[in-house]
């Protein structure tokens, strides 16, 4: 499964796990992806923090807190089934098979205190959990640990969100600022659905070209799918490690693919037809560079352990040959090396034939230093030396790579956070800070840049916590070259409708006023799923007004003993139901259409309770609880349980005049067994007397 | 019988840990492990597990670690601590592992660790009981190994198949001494698998129960013997008629009757 990212590369973010476990853990699988998204892989991150992680029909299910939840590759919302939970930022994306999201959807999808600073995440777990309780069932008994218990069969809600029976398509956002002198604008759409996916981007400043970029995909990511725009260099490897590309690709449910390409620099063009099985991939393509063809064949292999990544390949081309190895490991000492030999007569382009070596060691849980170097084609030798470290708190990096120096530091706690950067390159430094103050009604914001030659921007504001329309002021301190202001600011955020959000804010520029604009608007499209026929049999004739239900959800007037109903597909359940609550149906499952013939019983509306007491104990036998006990009723299989004084209670419903009421022999003391199941009757309290389990062996002395 | 060896091992460790609860306090230090007893009938072969949750309910980080060991009661009932495989045929520890079995538990903060059982297989035997367990100890984080610090354990039991399940009373009798009267009890596991009993005493004057207490008592293995007495100070001079009532959890509860009069 190859090349389902468009304009993917490695990248040398690094994750540091804090409080999860003694050490800190560098090297998570990261890429950089539209957009400048930083991007981190979920399953070695969850494994990392524990939390156990199954795939579940091209979905990526994890268990945070005790809780399944889903993530897709083609679905921006996480699930809990087929409830959405959270919406995210990002949608999430398949690289070289695996799951990844934004850095800045890791809080969300993991339930962890997640930051990221100067090219490092950090994840802090405050409650380290393993449960493995939820792993597969073995068959044998735990005895101490708690029985299962049935769980009351839930009554039909009536649905109350807003956006039920829509999806969620795209999100569309637009923004213009402007910051001393400088004016930056960008727009992105980012939309699409199980089958298809747009990542549509615009970027610049004034006064240069404005970038443009992004990738439509049709088909399903990880699987059968056609992508046109950014999409990833077939090459990719270590001897062709640079450039991105742009093109078209088509890949098959087996993992054949065939693409062509053009990388953004130095014009290499590439068609390419290859398959990847297992970590294998198989790959030939013609390439042309400066009006050279030349056929290329390439083997390589992408192997991943929990402990480390091989990566080695082989290419033969017409006027060249290239071969590379990729080795990076995890652990307190880990290493990140490539090495790549490329014949000069190959199609190279600036970043091809990387060879780097790169070494860390964290020295304590707050304290770790990295160091590398690393030289690749038209690229002099670049040093790196790095410096990090923190805590549940606080983190820092200082950095130098190639010509470039860095630093950052931040400081995040439950309602305040605030950065400092600063970085220092032959022609240019600059140092920032920003901050968020979280207080009861609002929020204040901080915000200072000094850069080299005179620019400076400082601002403090407050912006109120609502929902609705909402107020913006503050002061902002501008100086340029060509002069300086210091004036009040004053912005207003509002919804326009349900799912339009626009805000501006007026602002001092060194000569004159500005104006910053930002506008989001979320798409929803009607979920019209295909409605199945059903026909709905009366076991006797409509004597008074009936109203069929679909999920609890009262739906029409039912006139007659034979009545067709369409029911959408997908799971529902069926009931009748009189108007005045007297009689009415149980619930009867309808999957997909299925059965296409539904025969509902009339049977009265009963209010079934009752209490559950402790028999005469035995002597010595200590009095146990009643609490917690189930009661079912069967045939139908409703069940409750008891609460701490022995009652229960179930809701109004229909019921078979022969149902039966018993207890779950699991869910009873020790010492104790249910009676024989007692016959419902009807408006009458059901009391369920327990008996002892039991006998007495005497011996007399 | 227990070897001199064992017993001394049960002195130095009881010793040590009398010690360490001193220094726990000072150190603001604590371990909580819940639950201290797992019970599994996993067959030979098979594999199963369960979770523990450990809590430090301290002020401060703890590096907590575990360390496997085998054990066994003593006839008083008091647990002795093995090296691993003392047990012999018995012993469940090589086939036990903790994951994980060291970690930092920062203060307050809970942590559930998995209790993982890989029987070996052995076809030669339908119906066995094992037992085995782990020690967990926490020192404050970041200190050196070997300082004063909490522990607690965790005791394991698997049962194979479906041994038989008994406990035999054979002596029940009402002494007296310088500890005033007491009832002395003699029980003894002539099942095929361990018991942990529920062990109660109920002593009625007329048709009156003027006393009724639950004896604590700590697992018998098969074969083993145990003694348990059972003040009765206080009580008036009387005819008494006593009941020493063991549920052993099976499907009968053993009632020893015996009548006494108290001077």
């Amino acid at each position: 499964m190859r090349g389902f990212i468009s304009r993917m590369s490695a990248t040398s973010l690094s994750v540091t796990l804090l409080a999860a476990s003694a050490a800190p853990v560098h090297d998570m699988p990261v890429v950089r992806g539209d957009g400048g998204k930083l991007l981190v892989a979920v399953q070695p991150l969850a494994d990392r923090l524990g939390i156990p992680v199954k795939h579940q029909n091209g979905a990526l299910a994890l268990q945070v807190d005790g809780t399944w939840v889903r993530l897709r590759a083609d679905d921006i919302t996480l699930r809990e089934g087929d409830a959405p939970m959270a919406r995210l930022r990002s949608f999430p994306t398949v690289h070289k098979g695996r799951l990844f999201i934004d850095v800045a959807d890791v809080s969300t999808v993991l339930d962890v205190d997640a930051r990221v600073a100067n090219g490092r995440l950090s994840v802090a777990r405050q409650k380290a959990h393993i449960d493995t309780k939820s792993t597969e069932d073995d068959g044998f008994n735990v005895t101490e640990l708690a029985a299962p218990k049935h769980a009351p069969k839930p009554s039909p809600s009536p649905q109350t969100d807003p956006y039920a029976g829509k999806r969620l398509l795209a999100n569309v956002s637009a923004s213009v600022s402007d910051y001393a002198e400088q004016r930056n604008y960008n727009a992105m759409l980012d939309g699409g659905g199980q089958h298809f996916h747009a990542l549509m981007y615009v970027n610049g400043m004034e006064g240069s070209r404005a970038n443009v970029g992004g990738t439509l995909r049709v088909g399903d990511a990880g699987r059968k799918h056609v992508s046109l725009g950014g999409i990833n260099n077939p090459l990719y490897g270590t001897v062709f490690a640079g450039g991105g590309a742009n093109g078209v690709e088509g890949v098959s449910e087996s993992g054949t693919f065939a693409s062509y390409s053009a990388t953004t620099v130095d014009a290499r063009r590439v068609l390419a037809f290859g398959r990847r099985s297992g970590d294998w991939v198989r790959e030939v393509a013609l390439a042309s560079q400066f009006g050279i063809f030349q056929p290329l064949i390439g083997i390589q292999r992408w192997h991943e352990t929990p402990h480390y990544v091989l990566d080695p390949e082989i290419w033969f081309g017409m006027h060249g040959i290239g071969a590379g190895i990729q080795y990076r490991t995890t652990g307190r000492l880990y290493a990140d090396t490539r090495l790549a030999f490329a014949g000069g007569g190959l199609p190279l382009v600036n970043g091809d034939a990387l060879t780097q070596a790169t070494f860390g060691y964290d020295v304590s849980k707050t304290f770790g230093v990295r160091a590398g170097y690393g030289i690749a084609h038209a690229q002099g030798g670049q040093a790196l030396l790095q410096v990090y470290g923190g805590n549940a708190t606080t983190s820092y990096t200082l950095s130098h790579f190639g010509i470039q120096n860095s630093a950052a530091v931040d400081f995040s706690r439950q309602f305040s956070k605030l950065r400092f950067g600063y970085i220092n390159a032959p022609g240019y430094s600059a140092v920032e800070n920003d901050g968020t103050f979280e207080m009861r009604r609002g929020v204040i914001e901080t915000r200072a840049y000094f850069a080299s030659g005179n620019s400076t921007d400082i601002l403090a504001d407050y912006r109120f916590k609502r929902e609705t329309p909402s107020l913006t002021i503050g002061l902002e301190s501008v100086h340029a070259d060509n002069g300086g202001r210091t004036a009040p600011t004053i912005g207003y955020l509002f919804p326009v409708g349900s799912t339009l959000s626009v805000g501006f804010e007026f602002h001092p520029l060194a000569n004159g006023n500005g104006i910053r604009f930002t506008a989001q608007q979320a798409v929803y499209g009607s979920i019209a799923p295909a409605q199945r026929s059903v026909f709905v049999d009366l076991e006797s004739p409509v004597t008074a007004a009936l109203d069929l239900f679909i999920d609890g959800m009262r739906i029409q007037r039912i006139t007659e003993q034979h009545t067709k109903i369409s029911v959408a597909s997908g799971s529902h359940y069926v009931s009748v139901q009189s108007e005045d609550h007297r009689v009415g149906s149980p619930e009867e499952r309808v999957l997909d259409g299925a059965p296409s013939d539904l025969t509902l019983p009339l049977w009265p509306v009963t209010d079934v309770h009752g209490v559950v007491r402790l028999p005469d104990m035995p002597l010595g036998m200590v009095k146990p609880s009643v609490a917690g006990i189930t009661v079912i009723l069967k045939p139908q299989e409703i069940t409750t349980q008891t609460e701490s004084d022995g009652s229960f209670s179930f809701p109004a419903q229909a019921l078979d005049p022969s149902t039966t009421v018993t207890l779950d022999p699991q869910s009873l003391p020790s010492g104790l067994a249910p009676p024989a199941p007692a016959q419902l009757q009807v408006s009458q309290p059901v009391t369920i007397t327990l008996r002892p389990s039991k006998k007495v062996e005497k011996v007399v002395f | 019988m227990i070897s001199n060896r064992t017993f001394l091992a049960f002195v130095l460790f009881s010793a040590a840990t009398v010690a360490n609860c001193v220094h726990v306090r000072a150190a603001n230090l604590s371990l909580g492990i819940d639950p201290m007893v797992l019970e599994f009938a996993a067959p030979f072969g098979g594999e199963t597990h369960a979770s523990v949750t450990v809590t430090n309910s301290g002020s401060s980080d703890e590096l907590v670690y575990a360390r496997p060991i085998d054990w066994r009661t003593s006839p008083k009932g008091d647990v002795l601590f093995e090296r691993p495989g003392t047990e012999r045929a018995h012993s469940l520890t090589s086939a036990l592992t903790l994951v994980p079995s060291s970690f930092v538990l920062h203060a307050g903060e809970t942590r559930d660790v998995a209790v993982i059982l890989r029987l070996p297989a052995n076809k030669d035997v339908s119906a066995a009981n094992l037992w085995g367990g782990f020690i967990l100890r926490a020192s404050a984080s970041g200190a050196s190994a070997g300082g004063a610090t909490p522990g607690g354990t965790i005791l394991v039991y698997d049962t194979v198949g479906s041994p038989r399940r008994h406990l035999g009373l054979t002596k029940l009798a009402v002494a007296s001494g310088s500890e005033g009267p007491h009832l002395v009890a003699h029980v003894v596991n002539d099942g095929e698998t361990y018991v942990r009993p529920v062990v109660h005493m109920l002593v009625e004057r007329g048709q009156t129960v003027v006393l009724e207490r639950t004896i604590p008592c700590n697992v018998l293995f098969a074969g083993d013997a145990r003694e348990i007495t059972a003040s009765l100070r206080g009580l008036p001079a009387a005819v008494y008629r006593i009941h020493f009532l063991l549920d052993y959890g099976d499907d009968s509860i053993v009632d020893g009757v015996t009548d006494a009069r108290l001077h």
